[in-house]
Formats: C-alpha cells, structure tokens, sequence
C-alpha cells in the first residue's frame, strides 16, 4: 500500500511537473502611463516608455543589472564587450560582441549601426529630445565591423554617462530596421534586447515574446505584457488580486505601507539614485525677486515631514544634486554659517517682516493633476501657511503644465524628473543659464537662475571640463553652495524608483535598484 | 404648511435640510479640528476617538473635513440653481409671453443647451473657464439654465390665455409690469419645486465637478474633491471617500424628500 501511494505520487508530480512545462508562462507589468508613447528609444519619455524600450533594446555598456551605478569600474558590458576611454577624455573605444542578433532577422549588429545610432541621435531633423547628449561628438570611426571610436569636442569623462546610458536616448538602433519601417519604427521596434515586440494595444498593453537568440541566454519566461493602469486605484487593485505580478508605485503619502499591509508578500522595488523633486521659485515675480522672501520660503520647509509622509521611500538631500549622484553633497558637506535650508519658522517670519511682508502674502500658482507633483505642493503649501503665506492653488492637466511652465507662465514650478545620476546634468538642465525657459535653448530652469541672483556657468563649465576626480567633485559641490545661497529654488527630498512585485509570483533574478524602469526582466522567472 | 408638517418623511427632509444648512453655516466653530491641518504620524487610520470619522492620506481629520466641506458643496448648491432661475425664469417668461421669434430664438438656444446631457454642459463650461469655486457655480448655472427656461416658457404660455391677462392689457398695463404682477406669482408654484429638486441636481453635479478636479481647489475641501482623493486608496483607507459621499447622499436626499413634498402639495393633479 506505501508503495502503491509513492507510485501515485510520483506520478502526480510528474503530471504536474510536466503541465506546469507546457504552459506559457507570462509576465504582467502595470504601468502608470495612459499611454505607450514610443518604444523608439529617440522618442521614449517615461516609465512607461522607457520599462518597455530597456526589454527590447541594448547599450554598449551599461550600470550593472538592476543598479544605475554609473562608476566606471563598476559598469558591464552588453553590445560592447570591452571599451577604452582615451587618458584625455576626448575619444571612446568600443569592442563589440561578436554575433549579436537583431530581432526579426534584421542581422548581427555590426559597427555601422552604432554609426547610424549616434548620427541618428543628433541628426535635428529626427527630432529625438536627447539630441543634446550627443552634441560634442565631432566624429565617428568605423575601424571595422566590430570596432567603432567616438570624438569629442571637449574633454568629458562622464560622455558615456550622458549619452550612452540605459534610459538617456543611448540604445543602439539597427541601421536596416529605422530605415526600412520608418515612422512605423515607434510602435514597432526591432532591438537586439531579451524580449521582442509581437503586438501593441493602444492604451491597453503592449505584448512581448522571449528572444531566443538573444546574446545572454534566452530569457526564462515565454511572454511579457506592459499593461497601462493609469488609475492609481485601479493599478493597486490589480496587484493585490494578483492579476498582475509588477506595478509602477504612486506617490501618494502613504500608499506603499498600505499595499504592504494589504498584500505581505510584496517586494518593493525601491530604485535610487533617486529622481529630482524641485520646488522652483520664478525670480522674475514678485515678491520671489526679493532674496529674504525666498530665504523665508527655504527657511519654512521641513525636509522631514516629507520621510514621515513616504516613508523609506524618500531621502534627504543636501544640495541641488541627490544623494548618490556623482558630485553629490553629502550632510557634512551642508555650511554651518546661515544656511537657508534649514528649518526655522521663527526666522522664516522674520524674513517676511523684514521685507515687509509682517503678516505673509499671498500667491497664485498652477499645478498639473499628477500625484507627484500635487502631493509636494499640498504639503509645501501646508508648511507655508504655517508662516503666513497662502498659496492659491490650481490644479491644471498634465500636458498643458508642461507646457504652461515652459512659456514661463507660473511663480513657483514644482518640478519632477529623472536625470543621468551626475550633480553636472543637474545643473546644466536647471541652472545654466542657456537653459532658462522662454529662451531658445530652454531646458528646464525655470528659477531664471544665471540672468537673475547670480550666474555659476563658468564654474559649470570648468567642473565639466575638469580631468581630475577629487578637483572635479570639490568643483561641483562649489557650484552647488553657490546656487543655492540664492535660493533659486527648494530641492526636495529625492523618491526611490518606485515599483513593487509579488514575492509569490514574480523572482526578477536580481534586487531592483535601478530607477525609472530600466532594469529587464531577462532573467526573470515565474514562481 | 398643514400639508408639509402632516407627512414625516417631508418634516424629516426639511429637518435634515435645515441641520445642513446650519452645520454648513457654522462649520467654522463645530469643526473639531484644523481641516488642513496635516499630520502623517495619524494618516490613513479609520475612526477612532481623536478623529471620529478617521483621518486622509495626509493626516487631516475626515470629520472636519466633511463639515467644512458642506460650505462648498451646499453653497454650490444653492446659488447656482439660484443664479440659473433668476436669467431662466425671465428668458422663459418673456419667450412664452411674447411667442414669435423672439420664442424661437430663445427656445431653440435653450434646446441646444438642453441637447447637451447637464453634467457635460458643466464640465465643458468649468473647463473653459479653468478650476475654481465661482467657475463651478456658473457651469452649474448654465447646466439647469434651459430646464427654468423650458418651465417657464410652457407656464407662461398657459397662463398668457387666461382672460385676466387680457384684461391687465386692456387696462394699459405694461409687458414688464404684467410679467412681474400677474405671471410670475401665478408661475411661482412649479418653479419653487423644480428649484428644490435642482437644489439636489447641482449638489450632485457639484460632486461630479469636483471629483473630475474642476470644483473648489485644493486645499480647501468639498465632498466631491474628497472622493478623488480617496480614491487613490480606496482599499486601504476608505474613509474620507465613504463619508464625503455619504454626505452627498443625505444632502441630495434631503433636497430630494423637500422637493417631492413641495410637488404633492402646490401641483394637485399629480396623484401620488
């Protein structure tokens, strides 16, 4: 009889060793956009965008799976199998793999397509917003087929960083596919990644199969669904059933502890460096032109609501760039003589009086729908009111913000994004003075920062220019006192890369530390 | 009077609309707390002694909020059926009293309102005319607009055959002075109904508004805004979404329960 049970057993398990074989197994991915934009990594902008091009594309050389860590020693190679940076910092030698396939039979990826891939880039008639990053390049050099050295202009360590990295624009594009589909490129991208495309639903999900060529192995699972659950609502429901093994986090005060306690076998996801969350104050508009007001402003701000109300989520910051980033300021490194960054409302009000504003003021500002945004404004405007100064709040849509702000319609710009982790990306998008909104070359200072208060774009310049590591950190955590000695603008506290996975489901083959969405699923298996 | 008091279910919805509007008037001072007053140490927790109704994803404290929150919600409420009788009723009078193209003028442009469903109507306006509380009272105007048109368009234009009138005109009597002395008293019955059942109308309406971010701005509350936020996390903290809305459920009813009753009694050929 014990026999006979063994016998059933074994034969039990081997039924259900071998259905488990024979199903498909899928990964669900929900993520917060409404939409997919582009899956052309010239176009991507997003998580929503960027989750899915890092599933289909390749760089050269990368940060470590899961990580963002940009340090040279620590980088891994994926088409490039060895690079050299020359001891000017002028050129880059790439040495690709051999044999690398791209998607749908479109060939090996050769040096040509690198070529084709950076002159594409900054080529303006494609219209890629990173065009930027590959702006120094003075040549190209095609050695042989598997060999390929990049010029700069100027001397710039951290080229590959700004323009080469996984999210930034710096994926390798296959010369016949772009030329050969064209517009159609967008919704349908060939890449030599561990997972290709089969099908997009607009506004549903975008739907990918397992790579079997793919340089590292083919992937474990057989499908991979990017669902957009735009909802936060919506997004968190479909998690805690299970109908979808990964989500994109929200921000919302609170939110992650609550879907913990909901559903314990989550992992949180938690990717840092993290992203930048500015409070910026236009210098152009009364009464924000007057130093005293904004030191006022700076003084009311307590970082730590902002770690009661997320939690782990968030860190504190100590300058303009993140901790983490490259250049970053550290807490030692903050000046002890009347800093304005810290919190001290009783001096915050003396400031107000000083410049005559004894009993505060008022000001009208607009803001997009966006969680991430909203939250910081209502907590910022709750610390404000506490020192006399009500902000009138109006929250307007997403899209017409981004634009709003842009044409520099607003007073105070709270702002959200994702950079290269460098203190020099930071700066130049928000503080150089070309990158004041309203001008041509506009980026995103929207403080007038460099034409108003004071201008650091020499200094910028120097530390970017600069060959030496330890002169080179000095020089931008210099920059970064400068600045905000005239409080052009609050950094905020920086969020972690935000997403969650089911423990139970989902094992990604690595700890996700990456942030905004580029880390891949190429090892990841069902549980 | 007689009428009102005799039935309970129409002394209850006068009551609960009385209660309303007073907690709505003196919310400022029965308010337990701050209601912006934040607080993350005690977000998201349910009722409890320090916050009876429990707390939002910042901390606030849900009762107050909805106290307070019935200012914007009831005030919305109110003036903007208000607002929308006081160009309505004249719009419809003078096209029913004065028929020709000046009817069809009128008619056609309060059908085209009308052509619209109201809370599309709203939002169209409140979004032309960007987010705020006064955008939202005249979205909500411009939604009930055509119905106080149509109304007094077809009461008027009944009343208009009644040899009294043609009395007033043979007696020298002007248009003006003949709308405000003999139609408008002689109107007023169905339309003070169709405005407290409008009343409930625009609370709902309101709600909508602000649930879809075109009403009253953050910080300050309204129970259409606390569904929004509530539904964030609406598994994890119920809260703020279920009492906002069962606010607007007992506000509607109640203007809803007044509304009926007022019908039964100045309308007696409807049989209920």
């Amino acid at each position: 009889m014990r026999r006979f049970r063994s016998i059933c057993g074994a034969m039990l398990a081997m039924l259900l060793s071998a259905g488990a074989a024979d199903a498909q197994s899928t990964i669900k991915v929900g993520v917060s956009q409404r939409d997919l934009g582009a899956m052309d990594p010239a176009f991507g902008i997003g998580n929503g965008d960027e989750f899915p091009i890092r599933q289909v594309f390749n760089v050269l050389v990368g940060p470590k799976d899961g990580t963002t860590n940009l340090k040279l020693e620590d980088l891994q190679g994926e088409l490039a199998e060895r690079w050299e940076m020359a001891p000017d910092a002028r050129s880059f030698t790439f040495h690709l793999r051999k044999g690398v396939q791209w998607h749908r039979g479109y060939g090996e990826v050769t040096a040509a397509d690198v070529a084709f891939t950076i002159q594409r880039m900054q080529d303006p008639k494609t219209g890629t917003a990173y065009g930027s990053n590959f702006r120094d390049i003075t040549a190209v050099e095609v050695t042989d087929p598997y060999t390929v050295t990049i010029r700069l202009a100027t001397p710039n360590p951290f080229f590959y960083a700004f323009a080469l990295a996984p999210r930034f624009g710096g994926y390798i594009q296959s010369k016949k596919a772009v030329e050969e589909l064209g517009d159609k490129f967008r919704h349908n991208p060939v890449g030599t990644g561990a997972f290709e495309f089969v099908s997009y639903e607009p506004k549903q999900k975008v739907t990918f199969r397992a790579f079997d060529k793919y340089w590292d192995g083919k992937p474990k699972v057989d499908t991979l669904e990017v669902l957009f659950l735009p909802e936060t609502a919506a997004r968190t429901l479909a998690f805690v059933k299970g109908d979808v093994d990964m989500i994109e986090g929200a921000t919302v005060p609170g939110w992650q502890a609550s879907v913990v306690k909901q559903k314990p076998d989550t992992v949180l996801d938690l990717g840092r460096p993290g992203a930048i969350w500015g409070f910026h104050l236009n210098m152009t508009r009364k009464p924000l032109d007057d130093i005293r007001v904004r030191k006022a402003i700076a003084h009311a701000i307590d970082q730590r609501v902002w770690t009661a109300a997320f939690g782990d989520f968030v860190s504190p910051i100590y300058g303009i760039a993140p901790q983490g980033y490259y250049g970053a300021m550290t807490k030692d490194d903050v000046p002890k003589d009347d800093w304005p960054f810290v919190y001290d409302p009783a001096k915050s009000k003396a400031l107000l009086a000083e410049a005559g504003f004894p009993n505060g003021f008022q000001i009208e500002l607009f803001v997009t729908e966006r969680e991430e945004y909203k939250s910081n404004v209502l907590i910022i405007q709750e610390l404000l009111r506490k020192v006399g100064i009500q902000i009138n709040m109006r929250v307007v849509e997403h899209t017409s913000y981004h634009n709003d702000i842009r044409r520099d319609l607003n007073s105070m710009i709270m702002y959200s994004s994702g950079q290269p982790p460098l203190t020099q990306a930071v700066l130049n998008a928000f503080y150089k003075s070309s990158a004041i909104v309203g001008k041509p070359t506009r980026n995103m200072n929207f403080s007038h920062y460099g034409d108003i208060a004071g201008n650091s774009d020499a200094l910028m310049e120097q530390a970017n220019q600069e060959v030496d590591d330890l002169k080179r950190i000095a020089m931008l955590k210099q920059v970064q006192i400068e600045i905000l000695r005239h409080v052009p603008a609050i950094p905020l506290p920086s969020p972690a890369g935000s997403w969650m996975h089911n423990g139970k489901t989902l094992e990604i083959g690595f700890p996700v530390k990456a942030y905004m969405g580029t880390f891949t699923m190429a090892k990841a298996s069902r549980l | 009077m007689k009428y009102l008091m005799a039935n309970k279910l129409t002394a209850v919805g006068a009551a609960l609309c009385v209660l309303l509007i007073a907690v709505a008037a003196l919310s400022p001072w029965i308010a337990p707390q701050d209601p912006l007053e934040q607080s993350f140490l005690t977000a998201n927790q349910g009722p409890s002694e320090d916050h009876w109704l429990g707390t939002d994803a910042f901390g606030r404290d849900v009762l107050s909020r909805v106290l307070i929150g019935s200012r914007v919600s009831l005030s919305i409420g109110i003036i903007a059926p208000l607002l929308s009788a006081l160009f309505g009723v004249w719009a419809g009078m003078i096209a029913g009293y004065l028929g020709g193209w000046t009817d069809r003028l009128l008619s056609r442009f309060s059908d085209l309102l009308m052509s619209f469903p109201s809370l599309l109507l709203g939002v169209m306006v409140a979004a032309a005319l960007g987010p705020s509380f006064e955008s939202a009272v005249i979205a909500i105007a411009v939604a009930l607009f055509p119905r106080f048109v149509r109304l007094s368009r077809s009461a008027t234009q009944v009343l208009k055959r009644e040899p009294f009138i043609d009395a007033s005109i043979a007696s020298g009597r002007g248009t003006v002075s003949i709308m405000l002395k003999h139609v408008l008293p002689n109107i007023a019955g169905p339309l003070v109904v169709a405005l407290s059942l409008w009343i409930a109308t625009a609370i709902r309406l309101e709600a909508a508004l602000s649930f879809l971010g075109l009403g009253a701005q953050p910080p300050t509350p309204s129970w259409g805004n606390m569904i929004r936020d509530g539904m964030t996390d609406l598994v994890g903290d119920p809260w703020p979404a279920a009492f906002a809305g069962a606010a607007i459920t007992l506000a509607v009813l109640a203007f809803n329960m007044v509304g009926d009753a007022l019908r039964d009694m100045l309308d007696p050929e409807i049989d209920t």
